[in-house]
């Protein structure tokens, strides 16, 4: 008996133990916080705002590829990838396969920089009242921007005046909780993608400040928007969106063209800047086109003489390219830990020109004028009876290598290395990984 | 714990254990760096010119445990086993933390019985079988969270999503049967063991690719079902014994891993990359190559040729012979298993007098390998990269035969990773270790203080047989390995042939 009570007794210690051992199954990490907490308070629905333009700024996204990969798929002999990465190699090439890197790295950087952004758009609520509009506005302006980059790079190309049917990119529109059936989506159509990023754009335009240091203001918005609307060959809104820019007064072309490149802090002809600094942020247009003395790589990007062959012998801006490694380079992305200017004054300028030009207005300042301002600060003489070629010519040379040629080429029915402007080896694959994960999507022609 | 044991007249032994076990894993790391001091005397950071590199980082996980046991033996020849557990693991959803994992096992050892006690040639014979329930937890700490991680923007503190939740993420089972045999013959001089098994493990743990759409790459899901049966073989015979002795080791053990099942209407899990190609796929080995089949080049213009492999709606391939020089438009097909199908290894020992050579040789068969980096140093020149000389073999004219296309520098001309192209056979055979030693005699140095000294010279990876065409078949490439990603070769560094001579004095 008394050892029936003595094993009882150890018995009812053990349960003892054991239930209060049973909380301590409940563990929080240490080096993060969970969801609920991350969207619950106006200072942390801030921070993962800062995570959106984090995001944004992916060396795959705003931070390079996009950049990078709209001038290597659009190169046409005036630039040349050497490195040896295959990947880029088969963007130059127009070889790409559906498993290649550089597109599944553009295509999972864009949704989580928009995944993201609706995360703070779901969290709106517990943000100050006083601030709500700008949050919003914020990231919208990145959502835009992301499914815009995405439609352009993964779709074919927005045809003006047509009905824009053929498949776009799935359109994001609100925050990921849990993988259900929601998360199985399907392509949108080119159309409804480019509906949603205008809307998505006025809306950050209503309600983004006219300052707002270095991050998305109302003139940011404004500027993507005429970007948008050029993409569509809608030149009127063009215009307009790019004379708001220019009719604020708040930016202002830099004297000398070299010193827009390379710097720390926004210049006075930024409108928005993707920040980069020792400490965080990823430049990966240096990577690539600089090199090594400059912490870029092996110089994987040469400019070729077809590209140089485009300037006037006395135009500065051919002073920018500078020879190292055994080639010519372009001096915009020379220096690592510097800031990449993703939208600048200089491309509202040249959109004013050529929507005037094209519809025989004078909205802002006559087309001249705005085709010189470019022009004359890269000390060429001033030009009268400006032609749309000439604006063309003049827009290819100043925003040279800053990820407007491939959607140039797609705008202007142009062509790239034989290849006609609608060629399906000019779309990126959908990602093989997200064919593989997703069955909804459908595959692009040829791959 | 509690423990209970008890003998009834030596004939029925019992023995019940009861316990509960709490684990608590915690590991805190610190780094702090620090460059620049006056000398070498200063030994603390505080002495730094310089402190460049700081961090630290917490976490730990929780075991929770309750186990019972029970065993009865009846005169130590029939042997029962009856034991079962119930685990909790922090890591897991929040519903779904604790499991239960029972199992039972029984032995029978025939040479207690009357009719084999006297056998002369049988010295010992025992048959065993068992089943069982286990559990895996082998995932991160959080993994069942949805998490927000610190980042960082315009050196400003930033929050971005880390993981989705999971909350309904729970063990791993593997429900494991056993049959098997020991034996002794001629007084236990021939010794071994030969077992059959079949493990079935369900709610795989596996990070699961979902649509990056949804802003996250993977997640980790239990879903799927694998498979794994096999036989082992164990056997040590002592062949001579005597002043000259020769004795011999052999273990071999065949595996065969399929998977089962997936999520429900899924049949491939496959991560998409351009590189590496193990995937996992329903009614295959587990991380199977998939890719497109290499068919050679075409004599004609030296253009790289892949098998086409369309199939109908009854996954049956239409025409095995089309071939296409586009890369998109071949098929993935299941290429080779990174599995083997045989594992074996032998050691033999001979001594006389001191004198003792030891050789130990070790293979697997039916496996392949995946040479990763084939796509930059055999791509036929494709890039700047060194070659290997087999790429000499190019094609160069029409009419050429060879299976290295024509060398198109800058040019994609078969250069693609996930292709049969770069994997081959990765059976081999291999003398790992060859020692020969020599211990003096110890009455050589009696009352010297040493004790035993020892002559030996050891040899290991001295010679392998295999048709691999990288540089070493028992490849690893460390960055890579997962559950899924394995018999990759990326670079991985040949292991060395060593020779080592010594002198081992024990004092």
């Amino acid at each position: 008996m008394l050892r029936f009570i003595k094993y009882s007794l150890a018995l009812v210690a053990a349960v003892l133990i054991v239930s209060a051992c049973d909380k301590k199954l409940d563990l929080e990490p240490a080096q993060s916080i969970s969801e609920e907490l991350a969207l619950s308070t106006d200072a942390n629905v801030k921070s993962v705002l800062l995570g959106a333009y984090d995001a944004l700024g992916n060396y795959a996204f705003w931070g390079g590829y996009t950049m990078r990969d709209a001038e290597l798929a659009g190169a046409d002999g005036e630039i040349r990838w050497v490195g040896t990465f295959n990947g880029p190699r088969e963007v130059y090439n127009h070889t790409m396969i559906a498993e290649n890197p550089e597109a599944e790295a553009m295509w999972n950087a864009g949704y989580n920089a928009i995944n993201i952004a609706n995360n703070v758009l779901s969290a709106l609520s517990v943000v100050k009242a006083d601030d709500r509009d700008q949050v919003e506005g914020e990231a919208l302006f990145i959502r835009a921007v992301c499914h815009f980059e995405l439609v352009r790079f993964f779709a074919k190309p927005y045809e003006a005046g047509g009905n824009n049917t053929q498949p776009g990119v799935p359109l994001m529109l609100r925050p990921t909780r849990e993988i259900n059936d929601a998360s199985f989506v399907s392509r949108a159509s080119v159309e409804d993608v480019y509906a949603q990023v205008v809307s998505d754009l006025a809306a950050a335009f209503d309600k983004l400040p006219e300052d707002n240091g270095n991050l998305a203001n109302k003139y940011a918005a404004a500027a993507m928007l005429a970007r948008v609307h050029l993409q569509k060959g809608e030149y009127d809104h063009a215009r307009d969106h790019a004379n708001d820019v220019i009719g604020a007064d708040v930016y202002s072309l830099v004297s000398d063209y070299a010193s827009e490149f390379n710097n720390d802090d926004n210049t006075s002809e930024d409108i928005f800047a993707n920040q980069i600094s020792t400490q965080d942020g990823t430049n990966d247009m240096v990577t690539y086109f600089s090199i090594p003395e400059f912490g870029g790589r092996d110089g994987d990007i040469e400019i070729e003489q077809k590209h140089l062959d485009l300037y006037d012998p006395n135009d500065a801006r051919l002073l920018l390219f500078y020879d190292g490694n055994g080639a010519i380079r372009s001096g915009k992305w020379r220096d690592q830990y510097r800031n990449i200017p993703n939208i600048r004054l200089a491309e509202m300028y040249l959109i004013r020109a050529e929507c005037n030009q094209r519809l025989g207005t004078s909205v802002g300042a006559p087309v001249d004028d705005d085709y010189n301002a470019t022009h004359t600060r890269a000390g060429l003489p001033a030009k009268s009876g400006v032609t749309l070629d000439d604006i063309l010519l003049e827009r290819r040379l100043e925003l040279a290598h800053e990820g407007h040629k491939l959607h140039d080429v797609k705008r202007l029915k142009g062509t790239v290395d034989g290849l006609p402007y609608d060629d399906p080896k000019l779309v990126y694959p959908i990602p093989a990984r997200e064919i593989a994960a997703n069955p909804n999507l459908s595959q692009n022609q040829g791959y | 714990m509690l423990h209970w044991d008890r003998s009834f007249d030596e004939t029925h032994n019992l023995g019940i254990d009861l316990g509960s076990e709490f684990y608590n894993s915690k590991t805190v790391y610190t780094l702090v760096e620090g460059e620049q001091f006056p000398s070498d005397e200063f030994k603390t950071l505080a002495s730094a010119a310089l402190i460049t590199n700081g961090t630290s980082t917490l976490t730990e996980y929780n075991i929770l445990s309750y186990f019972g046991r029970a065993s009865y033996d009846y005169k130590r020849k029939y042997l029962f086993n009856v034991s079962s557990r119930i685990d909790g693991s922090s890591r897991f959803g929040k519903n779904e933390r604790y499991a239960f994992f029972p199992a039972v096992s029984a032995g029978w050892v025939l040479s207690e019985e009357n009719f084999l006690q006297n056998n002369k040639t049988l010295s010992f014979l025992k048959l065993r079988a068992s089943w069982g329930l286990s559990g895996n937890a082998g995932i991160g700490n959080f993994a069942s969270l949805g998490l927000y991680q610190a980042g960082a923007y315009n050196e400003n503190s930033a929050l971005t999503p880390e993981q989705i939740p999971n909350p309904n993420l729970t063990w791993e089972k593997s429900a494991e049967w056993n049959l098997g045999i020991d034996f002794g013959f001629f007084n236990n001089r021939l010794t071994g063991e030969f077992d059959v098994y079949q493990k079935n493990t369900t709610d795989l743990l596996l990070n699961v690719p979902v649509p990056s759409t949804s802003g996250f790459l993977t997640q980790i899901q239990n879903i799927g079902e694998l498979q794994n049966r096999g036989v082992e073989l164990v056997l040590n015979s002592n062949n001579i014994v005597g002043k000259f002795s020769w004795s011999t080791s052999v273990n071999l053990a065949a595996n065969q891993n399929e998977v089962i099942a997936l999520a429900s209407g899924q049949t491939l899990i496959d991560e998409g990359s351009s590189r590496y190609m193990n995937v996992v796929k329903v009614g295959a080995p587990i991380g199977v190559f998939y890719g497109a089949e290499y068919a050679g080049v075409d004599p004609a213009n030296g253009d790289a040729l892949w098998y086409v492999n369309a199939t109908d709606d009854q996954g049956n391939i239409v025409d095995p012979n089309a071939t296409t020089n586009d890369y998109s438009e071949a098929n993935f097909v299941e290429l080779g298993s990174p599995l083997p199908d045989l594992i074996a290894g032998m050691s033999n020992t001979f001594s006389y007098a001191g004198l003792t050579l030891d050789i130990r040789l070790q293979g697997q068969w039916g496996n392949q390998i995946h040479n990763a980096a084939g796509s930059f140093m055999s791509c036929n020149a494709c890039w700047f990269d060194n070659q290997t000389s087999d790429q000499l073999d190019r094609w160069q004219n029409p009419g050429d035969v060879t299976d290295v296309p024509e060398a198109r520098l800058g040019y994609s001309n078969g250069d693609q990773s996930r292709s049969s192209r770069f994997l081959s056979d990765g059976s081999y055979l291999r003398v790992k270790a060859v020692t020969l030693s020599y211990d003096f005699p110890s009455r050589w140095f009696k009352n010297s203080g040493v004790r035993d000294l020892r002559l030996y010279a050891t040899g290991t990876n001295l010679l392998t047989f295999t048709k691999y065409e990288g540089w070493d078949p028992e490849v690893t490439t460390d960055f890579l390995a997962s559950n899924i990603v394995y018999g990759v070769d990326f670079y991985a560094a040949p292991q060395p042939r060593n020779i080592v001579f010594g002198l081992k004095a024990g004092f």
